[in-house]
Formats: C-alpha cells, sequence, structure tokens
C-alpha cells in the first residue's frame, strides 16, 4: 500500500508489529545484541536512539523542500551524527552509571540503519505529523525487541528483573531488583555473547512463524504467502 | 545550484551551535558525575581507613593513616591508557597490593572490560596480596584471558612498574599527620 495512503494509526503501528525494526527489518542487531544483557541497559538505549529516531525524522521532514538531492544522504548523517553526539552528551551528564555501560552501543547508534532508513524513505518525502508517528512507532518497535530481549536475557543469567533500575530512573526505584527464582538456579551463558545469539534468535524465529501464521490467516487460500 | 550549497552551509552551521550548546550545557553535569565516581571508587579502596577528604584526591600518592597508601598507574592497553588506582601497605619493607581497582580504561566492551568488573566478578582480585616478588614471578594461576592478551599483559606490566615505583619511594608509608 502506498504509504501516503494509510491512516495515522497503520503509520503509528507499521514499526511496531507489521514491519519491526528488529525483528522484520532485522536493523540495528549489533546494539540489540549487545546492549540487551539487562533491562535497564535495553531501556537506556532505547530512550537514546528514539531521541536521535524522532529528532531525525522531525528535522528532516520540516526541512524535506529544502535539503538538495544530490546532497541528500550527506545531510541525513550530519543530523543524525549531531543528535547522536548529544544523545550521548545527555547520558553521559544524567545517567553516569549507565553511560558508562552502554556508552559505545549509543555512539554507534549513528550507524543503526534503522535510523537513515526511516530518514530517507519516509521522513524526506512524508509530511511532519506523519514522520513524527513513523519515529514513534518505530522507536516503539525497537524498544519492545530490546526490552523483551533484556529481561529474557537478566531473568535468565540471575534470576533478577529490573536490577540498576536506579541507573535510568533515579533514587527513587530501588537498585536490587525483581528476584524471581534463586540465583543457583541460572543460566549465567544467556549473559554473554552467546547467550545473545541464541535469544535473539529464538525471538527472530517466533516473530517470523507468528507473522507467517497471521499472513496464512488473512489469506487462507493463497499458498504463495506461506 | 548557490542556493543548494547555502542550505547544506546553513545546516551545518546550525549543527555546530547545537553541538556546542549541548557542550556547554552538559559541561559540568559530566564533571560532577565523573568526581562522584572517582569519590565512591576511592572510597572502596580505602575501606575503612582514615577517611578521604575532597582534596586529597589532589595529591598523589594519597597517604592514610592505618600504614595504607593509594597511588595511580598508568599503562597502555589495547584499546588506550589505562589507570589503576592500587592500595598499598607495607610488607617487610615491600609494598603489597590490598585493594586494586581501574579508574580509567578504553578497552573494547565484552572482550577487554572484564578488568573494570562490569558484572561484578572482580577479575582483579587476583593482584590482592601480592608484592613485588609474588609478581615478578609467574605463577600458575595467573592465565591470560582468552581474546584479550594484549589487555592481560597491560595490566601486569602497569601492576609491576608501581610497585617498583613505590618501593624506590622512601616515605610512601610514613603516617604523618594521623592521630
Amino acid at each position: 500500500m502506498d504509504v501516503s495512503q494509510e491512516s495515522a494509526t497503520q503509520t503509528l503501528t507499521r514499526g511496531i508489529h507489521r514491519r519491526n525494526p528488529a525483528w522484520s527489518a532485522l536493523l540495528g542487531l549489533c546494539p540489540l545484541l549487545a546492549v540487551s544483557n539487562s533491562l535497564v541497559n535495553a531501556l537506556g538505549l532505547a530512550t537514546a536512539s528514539a531521541f536521535v529516531l524522532i529528532g531525525a525524522n522531525l528535522t528532516v521532514s520540516v526541512l524535506r523542500r529544502g535539503i538538495p538531492e544530490f546532497a541528500r544522504l550527506p545531510v541525513f548523517m550530519l543530523l543524525i551524527a549531531t543528535l547522536t553526539t548529544c544523545a550521548v552528551l545527555l547520558l553521559e551528564a544524567f545517567a553516569f552509571e549507565l553511560y558508562q555501560r552502554i556508552a559505545l552501543f549509543v555512539q554507534i547508534i549513528v550507524t543503526n540503519c534503522m535510523i537513515l532508513g526511516r530518514v530517507e524513505t519516509f521522513a524526506s518525502k512524508q509530511p511532519v505529523w506523519r514522520s513524527l508517528l513513523d519515529a514513534i512507532g518505530t522507536s516503539v518497535g525497537f524498544a519492545l525487541a530490546l526490552v523483551v530481549l533484556g529481561s529474557t536475557r537478566e531473568l535468565l543469567a540471575s534470576g533478577v528483573l529490573g536490577a540498576d533500575l536506579n541507573d535510568l530512573f533515579g533514587a527513587g526505584v530501588g537498585e536490587s531488583g525483581l528476584r524471581l527464582w534463586p540465583a543457583d538456579a541460572t543460566l549465567p551463558l544467556a549473559r554473554l555473547a552467546p547467550g545473545a545469539f541464541l535469544t535473539a534468535g529464538l525471538l527472530l524465529a517466533f516473530a517470523s512463524a507468528v507473522g507467517q501464521r497471521q499472513r496464512a490467516r488473512a489469506a487462507p487460500d493463497d499458498l504463495s504467502k506461506t | 545550484m548557490i542556493r543548494a550549497l547555502t542550505t547544506v552551509a546553513f545546516l551545518t552551521v546550525a549543527c555546530a551551535l547545537l553541538l556546542w550548546a549541548v557542550n556547554a550545557a552538559t559541561a559540568n553535569p559530566i564533571a560532577d558525575a565523573r568526581q562522584r565516581a572517582m569519590q565512591a571508587s576511592l572510597a572502596k579502596l580505602a575501606q575503612g581507613a582514615a577517611l578521604l577528604r575532597a582534596d586529597d584526591l589532589a595529591h598523589w600518592p594519597v597517604r592514610l593513616c592505618d600504614g595504607i597508601s593509594l597511588v595511580r598507574a598508568n599503562g597502555r592497553g589495547y584499546g588506550g591508557a589505562i589507570e589503576l588506582a592500587l592500595a598499598l601497605t607495607p610488607t617487610d619493607a615491600a609494598p603489597t597490593i590490598t585493594n586494586l581497582l581501574v579508574l580509567h580504561h578504553s578497552e573494547t566492551p565484552g572482550i577487554g572490560d572484564f578488568i573494570a568488573d562490569p558484572q561484578g566478578d572482580r577479575w582483579l582480585a587476583r593482584f590482592i596480596d601480592q608484592t613485588p616478588t609474588t609478581l615478578l614471578a609467574r605463577p600458575e594461576q595467573l592465565d591470560a584471558v582468552s581474546g584479550a592478551t594484549i589487555t592481560v599483559a597491560a595490566i601486569r606490566k602497569t601492576l609491576k612498574q608501581a610497585l617498583a615505583a613505590a618501593s624506590a619511594e622512601a616515605d610512601l608509608f610514613s603516617s604523618a599527620g594521623c592521630s
């Protein structure tokens, strides 16, 4: 469907389930794998990515008629890089302990194809309001993938959910998290790189299976879609 | 064409201004946060010895009461400089490491950053109670970490140099000024 025909709700929800950047488009997998070792790290990166994506979409959409055609990509990269640097500085200033854990992966948000992809295919051609909705939807979709993976891996590896949440939400939240099962019944592999690949792979497989079933139900007689 | 180039130039200047503004606004909070993190780390090192006053950090090595001194050690790891803080105590006229931690490093996250104890495994704890003699020998239990040979070698070298410097410094462990 031509994107300019879709409703506001469809623009908003496309990034969440129909075309989730992580498990449908397979973008941003490096930060997804690296930073999903705990819930608070995942939320931190989700917030930073949302900041950059929403800012980039808004800016490009506002300026879309003024950006010359031949300089499109350099200008997009300039804006995205500026926003990423701002995100890094703000994170370092206001969430220093979290920054110490995820600094590298916030800095490489600039290389996340999800952002350049949305800016190039959507924000550079669509009006501001639609671009904002698209950015919000895509950010929520990416955050959803990050949070699901982050919670799963943290729970598997330590039995505790949400340790160190005070690094992101301030001292009011406790730092010990919610213990769901005892510490000797854990799978530390989930916290390490191989565990990241395994859990992410399972998540992608699950999402793919659900998507296939949805498509089969939508067009039950069309075998070419399964 | 001129108009296009003007737009690009304007955008560049606008981005530069935004970065300058955000940098200026966050410079103080960042400096404060780093200072607080440094204080917290060093308080952990001091471990109940005479309380560190804020101005003690300006004069390294920091001499605490109870015969403990804090020294800073610099070395070069895989990704850049590594800065360690050591708590030393004299044993038989040789400085012994009672505690140590990493103040600053640029090692690769997930591969070399185990030295800074992100998961609470305290890899550095194997250097506690080491003296210049035991560090010079090659203890069998000190193996390298696969994928981080340079990092491990850098830590050992830095510690060796720091202990050698501490041995040479005559009044490192004087308790002048303590009650």
